[in-house]
């Protein structure tokens, strides 16, 4: 049994007029023929049967109007099988543009019928009842579908075939033992120091995936308790002394990114041409400020000295372009970003993850920010991005004992400023020799970039901003 | 905020867009006395009189050639071409006149012209009348081409590309015309030049215009129910071409494909695929999948047809393939 609907015979059309059934009640039907002319808005129009078997109701008698996708009479099922369902065969095929342009473009509006006798349009008159039927339930219910109904093709059409072959392309012959990377995975490869000869591809064609390296790099470090700026006091197994021969030496092959690093390190030495300037800042209000913003915080929301020091020295780039710049190729570029990278040594590398637009974050957003990139970088989760887009550095060896030291540009950067430990001194002040808390202070400074007096001033505002560091709250 | 269907909205923009301005007239085949082909100028010969709603021949070339005029002579036609499939024979006007005739005059004129028309295919209509040419004009510097895929962004660009002082394409789709969609009421404009993303996701970005943006965002929505979570990004503006949204999105999911409803050789995957492996080739994890017509003239018979045009299934089948999960 199958129903026979009002088919959507124009666009415009929204009812139909059964004008003459061509088959009677009970009389036979064969899939194909005329059934019954219908009037719409334009043009009388035969519409034929899209399944064979009795026509066993007429529901809507000739003379009478019916909106479109309303039942107009029903098939029995004995002759040729019916379609299993109307909605089962939705069509992409939406017939109401067909029509309107036919008439408009001055094609006769019988044009159809001329059609009727073949054996095809037969079956494309049929699809468009069916499409008219699914379009009005579209309509009705608004539903996002175009189509004439959702879109029932689930096997893959030659729209994607093209796509297909591309995404599961073998790899070629001649590319022998040429893997197959994705350009993410090979740049995270080698940001994680990742062998990519020990990765297995698990992607489409045997392709290392971004996944591939971030398992990869996952395994070669477990997340390990390392130092962190803050952290005090690095424990370090002693070598038991052993009775070995003389002359052993141990090789330790670098991982990629110890290599990268060793490489980037040693062309910042021997092609930017450093100089040092050394500062002595007197810390004793930055302590006593940082001490009461921690007990005025929760202690997950606490602040490190090196928190101040990143905003100082943040701060203090907003007014000295010519510092947060790089030497490029012949030209600086001055940054308008001011991203601080900061140095972190874990036990098998050293790693700067960068802390984006710091003279626009508050010191509470610093610690919290700087402590999350810091412990991602340790359990090797850090993102490409986390490393990428520095301006200026800084390496604080402080928790060390450190009174000073100087430091290798890291680049693209020309300055990088290196922290002592602080002191308890004795000081003069106002003539009387009193106890002061001291922190020493190096700038490592690309003389192509900018010159001694630049740095002086620079280290100047920074010193300031740490002994007035209320600056650093506001 | 109204629901409407596409052809409404569209219907609503030229209204207020008339009513607005004096100089905004219209004119193509049949779009007075017989409303248009697909209803979209509905009641607007009546309301503003035959004067500003001008039923022309069957020559799309005087009807281009007309409306570049009339635009340079200081009103702001809207022209209709019945389907896409007919501007060919007025190629000329279109891109010898409308796009150049500012440049060559060394911005001595203007050509603030709209040309509203129809593509797309499936509808059984033969290879002749199922292109999609947005691609073409789209190469065309002068031009400007939007093809909004909502009720809404249709409005809201139809009327800004009223008030622009350029050329504007303004590609719709017969499959499009009964999708139903909010719209705000009044004033509401959309940047030509301005894409967006109309789903959020982030395990792999689809990128779609004009009908193909509600096949991508069904799509999407069926993949949710597998777990993958795809990012739609509409590119409803062509030309200029806005890729921010789309270069975003891949730097977060490392994954494209592009749905057009045309070919793809030379298309607007191949496009977008291009500014993807210039701005964000370090963040792909796979080739780009375009998805686009079979390379054939469009089959009239149904069941060749169906498979030759994109659909849902293909947007599956391939994002499932990108992430190696068949």
């Amino acid at each position: 049994m199958s129903s026979v609907q009002m088919p959507r015979l124009s666009d415009s059309m929204e009812t139909g007029k059964i004008l003459r059934w061509l088959k009677k009640e009970g009389e036979d039907v064969k899939k194909g023929e005329p059934l019954v002319e219908i009037e719409s808005d334009k043009a009388n129009i035969e519409v034929e049967a899209y399944a064979s078997g009795k026509l066993s109701k007429i529901v809507v008698p000739e003379g009478e109007s019916a909106p479109i996708g309303a039942v107009i009479a029903e098939i029995g099922g004995d002759g040729e099988a019916a379609p299993k369902s109307g909605t089962a065969t939705v069509p992409q095929g939406q017939p109401q543009a067909a029509e309107p342009k036919e008439g408009s473009k001055g094609a006769s509006a019988e044009a159809p019928k001329a059609q009727a006798t073949k054996p095809e349009a037969h079956v494309a008159q049929a699809d468009k009842a069916v499409a008219a039927a699914a379009q009005t339930a579209a309509d009705a219910g608004g539903e996002q579908y175009p189509h004439g109904g959702p879109d029932d093709r689930t096997e893959v059409g030659a729209a994607a075939q093209a796509a297909l072959n591309v995404i599961r392309r073998p790899a070629e012959q001649q590319d022998g033992e040429r893997q197959r990377v994705s350009p993410v995975a090979r740049r995270l490869a080698e940001e994680h120091g990742v062998d990519l000869r020990q990765v297995q591809g698990t992607g489409p064609g045997g392709r290392i995936t971004k996944e591939d390296v971030e398992a990869a790099a996952q395994q070669k470090a477990p997340p390990q308790a390392a130092v962190t700026p803050s952290a005090v006091g690095p424990t370090r197994e002693t070598r038991q002394p052993t009775a070995r021969p003389t002359g052993e030496v141990e090789v330790v092959e670098l991982s990629k990114l110890q290599a990268t690093v060793a490489m980037r390190l040693a062309q910042s030495a021997f092609s930017a041409p450093h100089f040092y300037v050394t500062s002595e800042i007197a810390m004793d209000d930055a302590v006593r400020l940082r001490q009461m913003f921690n007990e005025a915080v929760d202690k997950s929301e606490a602040i490190s000295i090196n928190d101040l020091v990143v905003k100082a020295v943040a701060l203090a780039l907003t007014k000295f372009p010519e510092v947060n710049a790089s030497w490029a190729d012949g030209r600086i570029e001055r940054k308008r970003d001011i991203n601080i990278g900061i140095a972190v040594g874990l036990p098998d590398r050293l790693i700067v993850p960068v802390l984006r637009n710091a003279d626009q974050k508050t010191l509470k957003d610093i610690a919290r920010e700087s402590k999350q990139l810091i412990e991602r970088s340790r359990a090797n989760k850090a993102a490409a991005q986390d490393y990428l887009g520095n301006t200026f550095s800084i390496s604080n060896l402080g928790m060390y004992d450190v009174d000073q030291f100087t430091a290798i540009i890291n680049p693209p950067d020309s300055g990088i400023l290196a922290i002592g430990s602080i002191e308890d001194k004795a000081v003069v002040k106002d003539g009387q020799v009193v106890p002061g808390k001291r922190m020493r202070v190096t700038l490592s400074v690309d003389h192509r970039v900018f010159y001694g007096v630049t740095a002086a001033q620079f280290l100047q505002e920074v010193k300031r901003l740490l002994q007035s560091p209320m600056a650093l709250v506001l | 905020m109204a629901v409407l269907a596409m052809r409404d909205a569209l219907n609503q923009a030229l209204r207020e867009e008339m009513k607005r301005d004096e100089s905004v007239f219209l004119l193509g085949e049949d779009i007075g006395l017989y409303d248009g082909s697909f209803k979209v100028t509905r009641g607007l010969m009546k309301e503003f009189g035959e004067r500003r709603v001008l039923d022309t021949p069957i020559a799309e070339e005087i009807i281009i050639g007309t409306a570049i005029g009339a635009a340079m002579a200081g009103l702001r036609p809207v022209a209709e071409m019945m389907t896409v499939n007919f501007i060919m024979v007025a190629m000329d006007q279109v891109v010898n006149a409308a796009a150049h005739i500012r440049y060559m005059f060394g911005g001595g004129t203007k050509v603030p012209l709209v040309i509203r028309t129809p593509g797309g295919g499936g509808h059984q209509l033969g290879a002749q009348h199922s292109h999609s040419h947005e691609n073409w004009f789209a190469h065309v510097p002068g031009l400007k081409v939007v093809a909004p895929g909502t009720p809404a962004d249709a409005k809201g660009m139809l009327k800004a590309a009223i008030r622009d002082d350029n050329p504007v394409m303004f590609i719709e789709n017969e499959g499009t015309y009964a999708v139903k969609g909010e719209v705000p009421d009044g004033e509401h404009l959309v940047p030509l030049d301005k894409n967006d993303v109309k789903r959020q996701g982030d395990d792999i970005t689809i990128c779609a215009h004009s009908r193909m943006l509600i096949v991508a965002m069904d799509a999407a929505a069926e993949l949710e129910k597998e777990g993958i979570s795809a990012e739609v990004v509409d590119m409803r503006a062509l030309r200029p071409l806005d890729m921010a949204p789309a270069i975003e999105s891949v730097k977060k999911t490392s994954r494209l494909i592009t749905v057009e409803e045309g070919w793809r050789s030379y298309g607007v995957g191949a496009e977008i695929a291009a500014r993807v492996y210039e701005e964000a080739f370090d963040y792909l994890d796979a080739p780009v999948a375009r998805i686009g017509a079979a390379e054939v003239p469009a089959p009239y018979n149904k069941r060749l047809e169906k498979i030759a045009f994109p659909g849902k299934a293909d947007v599956i089948v391939t994002a499932k393939a990108l992430l190696g999960k068949n």
